[in-house]
Formats: C-alpha cells, sequence, structure tokens
C-alpha cells in the first residue's frame, strides 16, 4: 500500500506540474500582451509594468520566464484581474469554499438518496419499481443541466416561491465571508442574527443543491443497480447461502461493500461531471463560487482570473481524483494485486 | 438408514418448443455416514441435482419430486426460510474453482468467524469475539492449515486455490453439517493437492459421520472410501451401485463406456482403436426421447425410445432394456 | 406450394441479427431509435419543412401563446418568442446547429481520435503507459471545462465551437480506443492468433477489432451527447453559436429574461433538447445493453 500511495502521489505532482507548464504555455497563446495576461498589469501602468517585467523574467528565455512563473505560482501571487484590479488567489478561495460547498452538498445528497434506491432497484429486478426508477433515472440523467435549473427556478422560485431566484445570502445580514461557504461563515461569524441567517442561507442553497445532484444521482442509481446485479450473480454469494447466511446479512455483509467497491471506482468521474455542471449552476443561480467567475472572466478577456479558475478547477479535480484512488485501493485490496501484476 | 432419499426428481425448465427436463426422475439414496459419488459429465445435470437439494432454485425451474427427505423434513413441503435454516444448520457445500467462492472485499477470518453459528458460541460480548476467533482458528488446524494466523489476515485473492479450498472446507464444517456436497471439488487441482482435500474429506467422514456427497467426472478418479456411485446422463440415473461392482461387472453400456475409456490407458493391446462413446453430448435443446443413451449406444433398440425403469439387482441398481450380462432374478 | 424446408432446424442468428432482435424486443429502444430518425431527418429537411423562415418577424404577434393556449393561433404552432419570430421554424431551422454539428464533429473526432487510439493500444512499454496516464488525467476533467479553454483562446464563433469540441473528443475516442484494445490483447483468443502468425494488422482488425464494438458503440453515443450538451451549454452561456442563429441553447439563454411572460420559450427549445438527449441515451444503453447480453450468453 505505501509503495502504491509513494508511486500515485509522485505521479499527482508531475501531472500538477505538467499543468503548471500548460498553464505557462496558455499564456503565449492567449490574445494580447503576455505579459499581462500573467500579471493582470497594463502596459500603460508604467512602473508597476517595468517591475513585473523584472518579476517575470521577460527579458530572458522562456526557460528562466517559467521557471518565475512558477514561483508565483506557488508563492500564491496569481496576479491581479484586469477588471477589479485586486489579487486573484485572494479572491479565488472563498469562491472555492463557496463551490465546495455546493459540491459537497449535492455528492452527498446524491449518495444517500442514488444508492439505496440503486440497490432496491436491484433486488426488485424487473418489478414494477425497479422500471419507473429506471426509466424515471434514464431520462433524469438526459435532461440538460441548465434547462433543470431553469424549469426548476420557474417552478420554485417564480410559481411557487418557495426559493429566492439568485444569490448566496440576503446582503443584510452582513455576515464577512471567511472560507467563502455561506453555513461555514455564519458558524464562524459573531452576528445576533446567526440563527436567523442560518435558515435564509439554507433558504438560498436548497435550491441549487437539488438541481445539481441530480445527474449524480441519476447516474448513482444506475450505476448501483448494475454493480449489485453483478454482485447477486457472483459465486461467493451462493456460497454464503449455501452456509444458510440470512439474507439480511448477506445483503448488508456481502454484496453492499462489493457493490460499493465499483461505485468508489466512479466517484472521481462523478466528481469531474458535478464540476462541469457547477459552472453552469453558478452562473444561473448567480452563485459566488469559481464557476461563474469563470464564465464572467471569459466574457469579460480577464486572462489572469481565467487562468486561476482554470488552474484551481483542475487541480481539485486531480486531487480528488488520485484520493478516491488511494481510498479505493486501500479498502479494496484486490485492486492493488491487479495494479503491481506487469503484464 | 438413510439421512437424504430423493425418489424421481425432475427439473424442467421452458424452452422455445415446450418444457426441457434438465433432470430426469432422478433418484438419489444417501445412508448416515457413506460417500457416495455421482459421476456424470459435463451438463449431465449433477449440480443441478446438488442445487436442488440445497434449495437454490432459479424461479425459472420447475422442480416436482415423489419424495425429497431431509431426515425426517420433507424439503418440498418447506417454505423457503426454513428450509434455509435446515439446509444451512445440516447441509454444506464445497465448489470448483473455492477462490470464486470467497466474498473477494472481506479478510478469510472474517468470513471464517461469520460461519461460526451465535449458539455454540459462550459468554457475552467480548468473551464471545474471543471465542469466535479461537473457533476459527480451530477449524483451520482441522482442515490442516498451521498458519492460521497468515491466513486469517488474506484476503482471497492471496491464496492458493488448494488452500482456498481447505478454508471453504473450513467453512462448510463450521457448523458440524450431516452432509458435505463437494461440486467437482478438485476438478482443476493438481493430483497433489487433490490427494490432500480428499484425505482430509474422508477423515472429517471417519472422525465426525459426516456424509459426504461427491460429484465428480471421472469414473477412476473416485475416493477410495467411496460406498456407492450412482452414474447420471443426461438428467438420468444409468446405474448405482458400489465402486467394486461397477468397475468389475457394470450392467450399463454406459458404466462400461466410461470404464473402459478410463482403463484404455492401461490395458488396451497396441495399435487398437482407443475405445470412445460414439458422438456428442446432445444439446440441451435437442434431447432425445427414452433413454437419452440411446443414439450413442450401441446395444440400442427399438425399446430403447422407451425410458427404462430403474431395476435392482440386490445392491446394484441399473436402468436399461439390454443390460450387459443376463439378468434374470431382478425385481 | 411445399415448404422447402421440412427439418425444423435451430438457427442461430447472426450477431447483428441478434442484436437487432434485443432491441426490437424493448419498446423503449424502438422508440428512441424512431425518434432519433425523425429528428435526423427533420434536420436534414429543415429548409424545407419550417413554416417560416427562423429569422422572420411577425411585429403583429409578438409574444404568442402557442396554438393550444386559448390565446394561439394555429397559424404559429409553437408561438412566437419576444421578437414575434415563429418558434416552430426556429426550432426546426436550431436542429441543424443543435443535432447536426455535435455529429459532425463526432465524425471528425473518431475519424481522427480511433486511429490513434488503435496505434496506442498496440503499442507498449513505458510510452503506452506514460500515454495511459496522460489521457487518464485528460479525462479526468471535465470536457466542458475544456472547451471553455479552447474558446477562451479563441473566441466565440460557431467554427470556433466546432473546432473546441472535436478538439475536446479526439482524446476521449483515443482513451475509449486505447483502453478497450488494452484490455482484449492479453486475452487468449489473441494470444492464439498471435501464436498462429498473424501479423499485427490483422489481429487489430480482425481478431480486436469485432470485440471491441459494444464499447466503441458506447463511446460514439456518449460521445455525441456529449457534443450536444456542451454545444448547448456554450450557447446558453453566450460564448458559442452567437444570438440571431436559432441554437437551441441560445434560445435557451434569451428565454431567461422573458420567462415570467413567456414560458413557451423556454419549455419548447429545452424540451427539443432533452428528446434529442433522452433518445440519443436510450439507444446508446440499450444497445450496450444488448451487446453485453449476447457476449454474456455467448
Amino acid at each position: 500500500m505505501i509503495r502504491y500511495s509513494i508511486r500515485r502521489l509522485v505521479l499527482l505532482l508531475i501531472t500538477l506540474w505538467l499543468l503548471s507548464l500548460f498553464m505557462f504555455a496558455l499564456q503565449q497563446l492567449f490574445p494580447g500582451d503576455t505579459l499581462t495576461n500573467i500579471s493582470g498589469i497594463r502596459p500603460s501602468d508604467g512602473v508597476a509594468y517595468e517591475l513585473a517585467y523584472q518579476h517575470y523574467a521577460m527579458s530572458q528565455s522562456w526557460l528562466s520566464q517559467y521557471w518565475q512563473f512558477f514561483q508565483h505560482l506557488l508563492r500564491g501571487d496569481w496576479g491581479q484581474s484586469l477588471v477589479t484590479q485586486r489579487a486573484v488567489f485572494n479572491d479565488i478561495m472563498p469562491q472555492l469554499g463557496a463551490t465546495l460547498e455546493l459540491t459537497v452538498l449535492a455528492m452527498i445528497i446524491s449518495l444517500v438518496i442514488g444508492v439505496p434506491l440503486g440497490l432496491y432497484a436491484a433486488v426488485q429486478q424487473r418489478g414494477p419499481l425497479d422500471r419507473v426508477i429506471m426509466a424515471v433515472s434514464l431520462s433524469a440523467y438526459s435532461i440538460p443541466a441548465f434547462w433543470l435549473a431553469q424549469l426548476a427556478l420557474l417552478l420554485f422560485a417564480v410559481k411557487l416561491g418557495w426559493a429566492p431566484i439568485s444569490g448566496q445570502l440576503n446582503p443584510l445580514f452582513n455576515i464577512p465571508p471567511v472560507s467563502g461557504s455561506v453555513l461555514v461563515d455564519i458558524f464562524l461569524s459573531d452576528s445576533h442574527y446567526r440563527s436567523a441567517a442560518f435558515v435564509d442561507a439554507l433558504h438560498h442553497l436548497w435550491l441549487p443543491v437539488v438541481v445539481l445532484s441530480i445527474i449524480p444521482l441519476t447516474l448513482l442509481i444506475r450505476i448501483t443497480r448494475n454493480a449489485t446485479l453483478d454482485v447477486l450473480q457472483q459465486n461467493y454469494l451462493r456460497a454464503a447461502r449455501s452456509r444458510g447466511l440470512s439474507e439480511s446479512r448477506i445483503m448488508i455483509k456481502h454484496v453492499m461493500p462489493n457493490a460499493m467497491q465499483v461505485i468508489v471506482r466512479q466517484l472521481g468521474l462523478q466528481f469531474s461531471l458535478l464540476m462541469s455542471n457547477i459552472i453552469i449552476i453558478e452562473t444561473i443561480f448567480n452563485w459566488p463560487g469559481i464557476g461563474s467567475s469563470l464564465i464572467k472572466s471569459i466574457y469579460e478577456r480577464d486572462y489572469p482570473v481565467m487562468l486561476g479558475g482554470l488552474f484551481t478547477l483542475a487541480a481539485l479535480i486531480l486531487l480528488v481524483n488520485v484520493a478516491v484512488e488511494l481510498y479505493h485501493a486501500w479498502r479494496y485490496p484486490q485492486v492493488r494485486k491487479e495494479l503491481y501484476a506487469e503484464r | 438408514m438413510n439421512i437424504l432419499d430423493i425418489r424421481n426428481l425432475t427439473i424442467e425448465i421452458d424452452g422455445d418448443n415446450g418444457p426441457i427436463r434438465l433432470v430426469d426422475r432422478l433418484s438419489l439414496q444417501i445412508a448416515e455416514g457413506e460417500i457416495h459419488t455421482l459421476v456424470g459429465e459435463s451438463g449431465s445435470g449433477k449440480s443441478l441435482l446438488a442445487k436442488a437439494i440445497l434449495g437454490f432454485i432459479n424461479p425459472r425451474w420447475r422442480v416436482t419430486a415423489d419424495r425429497l427427505w431431509w431426515r425426517h423434513y420433507d424439503l418440498l413441503a418447506l417454505n423457503p426460510e426454513q428450509r434455509r435454516l435446515v439446509t444451512g444448520r445440516d447441509m454444506a457445500m464445497i465448489f470448483q474453482n473455492p477462490g470464486s467462492y470467497l466474498d473477494p472485499n472481506a479478510s478469510i477470518g472474517a468470513q471464517l468467524q461469520e460461519c461460526i453459528p451465535n449458539s455454540e458460541l459462550k459468554g457475552v460480548y467480548l468473551r464471545r469475539r474471543a471465542d469466535r476467533k479461537t473457533r476459527a482458528a480451530r477449524l483451520l488446524h482441522r482442515v490442516g492449515i498451521k498458519d492460521h494466523e497468515g491466513v486469517m489476515r488474506a484476503y482471497p485473492f492471496e491464496l492458493s486455490d488448494g488452500v482456498a479450498q481447505k478454508v471453504s472446507i473450513a467453512m462448510a464444517i463450521a457448523h458440524n453439517p450431516k452432509l458435505l456436497i463437494a461440486d467437482e471439488p478438485t476438478t482443476a487441482m493438481e493430483p497433489q493437492t487433490r490427494s490432500q482435500i480428499y484425505r482430509l474429506l474422508s477423515k472429517l467422514n471417519a472422525s465426525h459421520g459426516m456424509s459426504v456427497l461427491m460429484i465428480t467426472q471421472d469414473l477412476t478418479a473416485i475416493m477410495p472410501e467411496t460406498k456407492r456411485i450412482s452414474m447420471v446422463y443426461c438428467g438420468q440415473l444409468m446405474e448405482v451401485g458400489t465402486p467394486q461392482q461397477l468397475l468389475e461387472q457394470p450392467l450399463h453400456p454406459y458404466t462400461e463406456a466410461m470404464r473402459s475409456m478410463s482403463l484404455a490407458n492401461h490395458s488396451t493391446p497396441v495399435k487398437t482403436r482407443l475405445p470412445t462413446l460414439g458422438g456428442a453430448i446432445p444439446t440441451m435443446a435437442n434431447l432425445p426421447i427414452g433413454c437419452r443413451l440411446g443414439p450413442r449406444c450401441q446395444y440400442a433398440r427399438r425399446a430403447c425410445i422407451e425410458t427404462p425403469r430403474l431395476r435392482k439387482l440386490k445392491q446394484h441398481q441399473f436402468a436399461c432394456h439390454y443390460p450387459l450380462i443376463e439378468v434374470k432374478n431382478y425385481d | 406450394m411445399p415448404n422447402a424446408s421440412i427439418y425444423y432446424q435451430q438457427r442461430e442468428p447472426s450477431p447483428l441479427q441478434q442484436i437487432w432482435l434485443h432491441m426490437s424486443a424493448n419498446p423503449l429502444a424502438l422508440a428512441a431509435l424512431y425518434t432519433l430518425a425523425l429528428l435526423l431527418l427533420m434536420m436534414v429537411f429543415s429548409p424545407l419543412i419550417t413554416p417560416f423562415s427562423p429569422d422572420q418577424q411577425f411585429a403583429a404577434h409578438i409574444s404568442q401563446p402557442p396554438s393550444w393556449h386559448h390565446d394561439g393561433q394555429i397559424r404559429f404552432l409553437f408561438g412566437t418568442d419576444d421578437l414575434g419570430r415563429d418558434l416552430l421554424s426556429r426550432i426546426i431551422a436550431g436542429s441543424v446547429y443543435s443535432l447536426g454539428y455535435p455529429l459532425l464533429a463526432v465524425v471528425i473526432a473518431a475519424l481522427i481520435g480511433i486511429p490513434i487510439g488503435a496505434w496506442a493500444g498496440m503499442s507498449r512499454g513505458v510510452q503506452s503507459s506514460a500515454l495511459n496516464h496522460f489521457l487518464d488525467v485528460i479525462n479526468s476533467i471535465p470536457s466542458l471545462l475544456l472547451v471553455l479553454l479552447v474558446i477562451a483562446i479563441l473566441g466565440p464563433a460557431l467554427q470556433h465551437v466546432l473546432l473546441a469540441i472535436v478538439v475536446v473528443l479526439v482524446p476521449q475516442f483515443i482513451h475509449s480506443v486505447h483502453s478497450a484494445i488494452y484490455d482484449e490483447r492479453y486475452q487468449d483468443y489473441v494470444m492464439a492468433s498471435r501464436l498462429n502468425g498473424c501479423s499485427r494488422w490483422y489481429i487489430m482488425t480482425r481478431v480486436i477489432f469485432p470485440n471491441i464494438t459494444a464499447p466503441l458503440v458506447m463511446q460514439v453515443t456518449l460521445a455525441l451527447s456529449t457534443a450536444i450538451f456542451d454545444i448547448a451549454a456554450l450557447g446558453f452561456l453566450g460564448l458559442g453559436v452567437q444570438a440571431p442563429a436559432p441554437e437551441w441553447g441560445t434560445m435557451l439563454a434569451r428565454s431567461l429574461e422573458h420567462v415570467y411572460l413567456s414560458p413557451w420559450t423556454m419549455i419548447l427549445p429545452g424540451f427539443a433538447l432533452f428528446l434529442t438527449l433522452l433518445s440519443i441515451n436510450v439507444l446508446g444503453d440499450s444497445i450496450r445493453a444488448a451487446i453485453q447480453d449476447r457476449v454474456r450468453s455467448a
């Protein structure tokens, strides 16, 4: 396991390094002045531009340029926004918190609802409820996220008024952003209206989270059902039955862990999927996360912000994928054998 | 005294052109403490029979029998839950490819401990846990595994086939079953491992009075302690008798063919054709009527389109219209 | 006339027939197939069957509800949008953008990606494992993010969107073909043909390829639904096909402002998109199930 983990982590470092190289190459590709794209300082800004010119070693070879860029990247000095002139890194971190809040909640909801439904569908295979669950999940999976968000807004926010149309929290509450995640911020703040703010935040939160969780939810139902059906046909279940174990014990002790293995393996992919949907959902619900700021920066051609957002999202996805793989290999030892076995 | 008594067990499934009889009126009796061997080629329905005894019945099968008794229980009359309790308590089964019959994501120790029935444990929670562990270790010792700690910590993919089979036997005997059904337990194993498994099974048979129903393909590779052999072909019972009767004086052409095939290496004269049974095993969809051996049997005559009754000559039973030696006093 | 085949013989249907038999036994799959065929026909003949030009504005009929609404007119079957353009015509014409272009992108990406993937799958050693890891990484990054990146470099325009989608789909094709071949090439039957002295080309085209049709078909349907989704999403975000063009995602984005007054301008194009995606997904799913079933029963 240690050997495997080290190998995985080294691969992750190499990949992150390649990502930084890729980012560096991208800056040359973007239209406009390269230094401006990196640092967010315009050539008209005489002295600051000269200073940045030296900082990023623009007069030297591209190798030392890259080295300077890499150091800035590590230091968290990601330049300043072309539009707001604020430091990109300081802006992105609370956005990351807001994005993660949505993601984690949506993931939890889809796991808590999706896995039991999938198990149930598998046990009731070809029964009426199985058919209903599968049909609903297949059609829900085909609904484009932005249309679903619009429909949800139309129904719940406009017609029924159960949720506000956009935003994270009523600005009257004046909660200072620390982590970016509303719930955590409210918890950390010393406002007198903490409980009221909490309710208001949940009021804002539930619709985007539900919309966001629909797609991983439907996929998880399908994955769980197929995995469970597969496990149910395995020989070891027959053997467990021949030993006279009760049906519920077989379900809990043998079927679920083995079906979970397939689900865990798919979690990284689910997370990637969630990330592409969150860009759209954040834009529609005006959620102050990385996704919406990324889209905004593309409109405004604000390259430092765009690069920072891209890098953060890509790094986040890579990290989550590696974490999932490590957990998978740790929890399910026979995976490691396949990984070691040289072919 | 027979502990297992099966009369005319029939298993049917629905095919494209009407029902297909996978197992056709098969009878089997096993006495207490007996080692009984069921010999048949692949597809002869011997594994189906084992499954029907244990009650793993696919809903698409129709299982009927004149009698399917285990001791004093009529298995067909029990509901699935009662049946699970009875078979789980009294019977156990081991399989070919033992590795695939172990849960890949649980350690051997956990799986072994799971098999130990609660009723045999004493004390409260912590005592019980410790007791479970020592009992699991003892089980491994009984099947001849000395390094119980290593094996209990291991996962199924880390074990060799022989050890995995020993572990499955340990699990099978955890609740002291009265009958062990062994479905080709050694087919894919080296002769060395096979004799180890056989020795283990016969030891368990001798020391615990556990009956064994051994299922195999090869008439010559039977356990030496076998009391009786049943020959099955395409779901029909061909002949039942002691190993001595079947190997020295078979009455059924099928047994004779199997025997001469197996003995061919030793006793065939130089430059003669190796004896085989002509033709191939019929597919499930095209089973012949009457005696299913008919199309491949060199002694077949017109009467063979009717299924022969199982006839008895002392302890030797056979189902053939034209037995190999003239038999007068059968009933 | 006497029946020529007196003797009933059991014939095994060919693999393709088997897949068809399996699919046609499933009414949902058939419905999806016919829906998709209908949508494709609609796309091909869209200039002929649109009742009005998609850009024609009827100043007298601004935000006309659909015909089944009690204020609607049969002349504008699906109603009109806020500029008085006929919605039905726009949806039909939009299928070129929302179905035709993704189809084109998938074909181009498949033509580029499959040969490279096959070559990569047959290569071995460090080169192969490095490639494998690299493709894994690319695949774990969501396609929308990569498309956005390409758009950010090139700027929003129709041809750039197409290019971006192709650029994103090619690694996906390479990855799926590569891993499918990688899984198959160590199977015993491939070893047997190698022992028979077959050339690598023969092994790849005749031995391995027929056995990876299932992942390939799945990849094509997946790529198609990804492409449709991404083009529509870009249109929705205002970064793809630009405004007057009747692309479904763009229409949805536009409807966002008038959703209180004319909800049908949002519901109908979205429904067209949903129907297209659904039929593709159902079709892909049932083809996969059919192939799996055939492999399992063999």
